[in-house]
């Protein structure tokens, strides 16, 4: 099965015409699609409406314009989401630390059936991490885009987008072993 | 890139992202639901009417053609409407009926807080032909809805 736009014989999105081709796609994609809107929003119930918002406007009117498929998508859930959060600026919302990664949230990754504590430890590690290190590097492990991919979606250099990514493993990294050493 | 990285690559990879709750997807086919282009109450309203000012139109400019047939079995086809035989469209008005605001605000695509008003409309277009004084008068009631968004200081 293809992964981010790089389509084969089996990829459904080349019968995008078809209305239930959209339901194949985002059981596919859906999971990635929501890890990378809780990057983008304060807390997992906008992450939820910034990934329908983008994702119906992607299908709606992008769809046909060509290029990575994947990529638009991401592109429109980020737009929508930064749009949810200039209109909340209006509207006088009480900022946040943490959102959509603090504690109490909803977990990033499904639970594992042995060794779900590491699965707890680095989620706690990942929402440490400096937003923009964590960006690319949900961006390039889960949403599995090359740092090409990455730097073109965000506008910024490749060496930019290769090195927050060192410095986001770095720290996970470092972070991991200190649990390990006092858990 | 060193081993312990790459190992911790791998180990993140093993990973997978939550899926999106039942509902997110619910949500979905609600607003990608395929849009009826005709409903029986689209059809009444919009093809009917059209349907009765074109047959409308043939009967007053061209007639039935008379159907003799003759040894060969070929229908006469009547000679085209004269240009001075046509019905040509004089007026066109639209009454502003009942226009209601409702309280509750929706919300824009863009977040934008929005009020809706629903407008009735009577639109009525007339075609007329001064030589023959034959006239057509269409009467068709209208409703639409306007979004409008509310700005705060």
């Amino acid at each position: 099965m293809t992964l981010f736009g790089k389509r084969t014989h089996s990829d459904p999105m080349e019968d995008a015409d078809a209305h239930n081709s959209w339901r194949r796609w985002f059981q596919l994609y859906g999971p990635r699609l929501l890890l990378c809107a809780r990057q983008w929003t304060r807390s997992a119930a906008d992450a939820e409406d910034a990934l329908q918002e983008g994702f119906v406007r992607f299908w709606r009117r992008q769809r046909a314009l060509g290029g990575d498929p994947l990529g638009l998508v991401l592109t429109s859930i980020r737009r929508a989401a930064v749009d949810e959060a200039r209109a909340r600026s209006r509207r006088g919302a009480r900022e946040e630390q943490f959102g959509s990664l603090a504690e109490g949230a909803p977990p990033l990754f499904e639970r594992l059936v042995e060794g779900d504590e590491r699965r707890c430890e680095i989620e706690a590690a990942l929402a440490r991490l400096p937003a923009e290190q964590r960006e690319v590097l949900v961006l390039k492990i889960w949403g599995e885009l090359t740092f090409a991919e990455i730097a073109a979606q965000r506008g910024l250099s490749l060496n930019t987008v290769a090195s927050r990514y060192r410095y986001a493993l770095a720290a996970l990294r470092e972070r991991l072993t200190k649990a390990d050493c006092h858990g | 890139m060193d081993d312990e990285l790459q190992k911790l690559e791998a180990e993140l990879r093993q990973l997978r992202p939550l899926t999106p709750r039942a509902a997110v997807a619910a949500e979905l086919e609600v607003r990608l639901a395929p849009r009826r282009r005709w409903t029986p109450a689209l059809f009444f309203r919009g093809a009917l009417p059209a349907a009765a000012v074109v047959v409308l139109a043939f009967i007053l400019w061209g007639g039935w053609p008379d159907g003799s047939a003759g040894s060969t079995g070929l229908v006469r086809v009547q000679e085209p409407p004269a240009a001075d035989t046509l019905l040509k469209p004089i007026s066109a008005e639209n009454i502003l009926l009942a226009r209601e605001e409702e309280d509750a605000f929706v919300t824009l695509a863009d977040g934008t807080p929005a009020r809706r008003i629903r407008e009735s409309y009577l639109d009525t277009i007339v075609w007329e032909n001064a030589a023959t004084n034959a006239s057509l008068r269409w009467t068709v009631p209208r409703e639409q809805v306007r979004l409008v968004p509310v700005f705060y200081q």
